[in-house]
């Protein structure tokens, strides 16, 4: 009952006639973490769209219980939070306070609560002190996180992310990681769309095939180990897990499926240990 | 539309409330453009330039958004004296140059520049969104001000399409000629350039309805504005009021 998304049957096409999602549902729970995985073109961007009445296809779409439908789109956008793919699509304002400051003008926010949220949303993905740069002199790694905080600026209970870290390096991904984890922690719902398979672990309990349509939903630690599953869509399972499955097909490990890096030692512990 | 005309810098231009700066310095540019006198045209043309230092925008800038405005207003420059009748300053068989054409082309040359150079000041010196709030402030409606405020990311955004457009065509060996290729090489670019700039723009306006956006603008911060604001405004009032008077002065003393 108490869905942060629930979509049932959803199905859309672009004008000049791709289909680019067909009879589409699952379910998420309050709270809680969901990635979305597939190969380009596989419909995730478009499904994402959705989850903010941005387009609307057939079918049914839900969020925090309500339909996503014309009278209730600006509740849904006070709720959902959107990050898309191109920070440049996002950003369109002279200054990067101007920009983090939209969407909780728009919400008709007190001056005192836009400062106080701008702040915030600047503080915590790391931009504070560039308050007055013009977005578009960011380097793309800023402008990535800055688009991040025009939508937190909003203080969403939901937010969505089309491949948040996607073209980071490795330690602005890794604060990334963290912020989302953090975010996750205080109660916000997330739902993303990735490439990186390493990551998933750390950024979600869910995870969502799709290609076009549903091919698999379930906890992540149970759909990122099927090999067969994940290479039918091109893609491949997390290093760790993949190891690991490998040498239980061996015969050389039969403990749980380590995704992280404590838990891949801890399974080296075991195989040395049974070895002895 | 140059973000970093403003960015990094700051002068007493900058800094002032940007209401107070287009009410006076439109006054200033109505006034120097309403001049008849060469010489008082040429003491507005050297207030402009003083504008101009004074607001600290780098001169390739500033040179830079002359450079239309110049090639505009030469031809006045170079035509009035051969065609105004008047006393001839020189003559040779059937070309007379008169001295009231180049006293007229001067003029107009002149107080054209200070204007753009005056516009820059006022309009230049602060993020583009913050003269716009201003605008309506002022009591322009908010549609106009809307369309003033987008047309000027979406001239952004196409000057950013255009640039990657041609980026990627010489990056793969282009060079222009001029053969029919050529033609519809820059035909299919140009193509490009509007599909991707109208797809992006449709992606950018999804991307403002995801925030909220509602087809108006959400109100500015109100700002107050300050003595300092109020009297830079003054002066400049003054001085714009100052050239007219000059100018009857002169007037009365013929
Ligand atoms: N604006 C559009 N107009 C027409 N077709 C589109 C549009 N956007 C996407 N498509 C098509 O819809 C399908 C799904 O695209 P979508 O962008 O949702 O995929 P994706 O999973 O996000 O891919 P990627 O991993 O490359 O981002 C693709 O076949 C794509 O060509
Ligand atoms: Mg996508």
């Amino acid at each position: 009952m108490d869905y942060a998304v629930d979509v049932e049957n959803l199905s859309y096409s672009y004008s000049e006639g791709t289909i680019a999602l067909q009879s589409v549902s699952f379910r998420l729970v309050r709270g809680g973490s969901l990635a979305l995985l597939g190969p380009n073109g596989a419909g995730k961007s478009t499904l994402l769209l959705h989850f903010n009445g941005l387009i609307s296809g057939t079918g049914s779409v839900r969020i925090l219980g309500h339909e996503v439908a014309k009278e209730n789109l600006l509740w849904i956008r006070r709720n959902v939070g959107m990050v898309f793919q191109d920070p440049d699509d996002q950003l369109i304002m002279p200054s990067l306070w101007e920009d983090v400051a939209f969407g909780p003008r728009n919400l008709g926010q007190s001056d005192e609560e836009v400062e106080k949220n701008v702040s915030w949303a600047l503080q915590v993905v790391g931009l504070a002190g560039l308050e007055e740069r013009s977005p578009q002199s960011l380097s793309f790694g800023q402008k990535k996180r800055a688009a991040l905080a025009t939508a937190l600026s909003m203080r969403p209970k939901i937010l969505v992310l089309d491949e948040p870290t996607s073209n980071l390096d490795p330690r602005s991904r890794r604060d990334v990681v963290a912020l989302l984890n953090d975010l996750h922690k205080s109660g916000v719902t997330i739902i993303l769309s990735t490439h990186d398979v390493n990551l998933v672990p750390l950024l979600a309990d869910e995870v969502l095939l799709l290609n076009r349509e549903v091919i698999a939903m379930g906890k992540t630690r149970e759909i990122m180990r099927e090999r067969e599953l994940l290479q039918e869509q091109g893609l491949e399972m997390p290093l760790f897990a993949d190891l690991f499955e490998e040498l239980r097909d061996e015969g050389r490990f039969d403990g749980q499926t380590p995704f992280i890096k404590s838990e891949a030692k801890a399974a080296l512990d075991e195989i040395s240990f049974t070895r002895k | 539309m140059n973000p970093e005309l403003f960015a990094g810098q700051t002068s007493i231009i900058h800094v002032w409330d940007p209401r107070a700066r287009i009410v006076s310095m439109s006054l200033l540019i109505v006034s120097i453009t309403s001049l008849q006198s060469l010489y008082l045209a040429l003491l507005g043309f050297a207030l402009a330039l003083g504008f101009l230092i004074i607001s600290r925008i780098p001169l390739k800038l500033a040179l830079r958004s002359l450079k239309w405005p110049v090639l505009f207003l030469a031809p006045f420059l170079l035509i009035l004296p051969f065609t105004v009748q008047g006393d001839s300053e020189l003559s040779f068989s059937f070309i007379a140059i008169s001295h009231q054409g180049m006293a007229l082309g001067a003029l107009i040359f002149l107080k054209g520049l200070a204007a753009v150079a005056l516009a820059q000041v006022m309009l230049g010196c602060c993020p583009f969104t913050a003269s716009a709030l201003a605008l309506r402030d002022l009591g322009l409606p908010d549609t106009l001000v809307q369309i003033f405020l987008f047309s000027y990311r979406y001239i952004d955004l196409l000057s950013q399409e255009l640039h990657s457009v041609f980026r990627s065509i010489s990056a793969r060996g282009f060079e222009m000629q001029s053969s029919r290729r050529t033609a519809r090489v820059y035909g299919n670019a140009f193509g490009t350039l509007l599909l991707r700039s109208f797809a992006r723009s449709e992606r950018m306006f999804l991307a403002m309805l995801s925030r909220g956006y509602y087809g108006q603008l959400p109100p500015g911060a109100p700002v107050s504005m300050q003595l300092a604001d109020g009297m830079k405004g003054l002066t400049v009032v003054a001085i714009a009021v100052a050239l007219k008077l000059l100018e009857v002065k002169i007037w009365t003393m013929q």
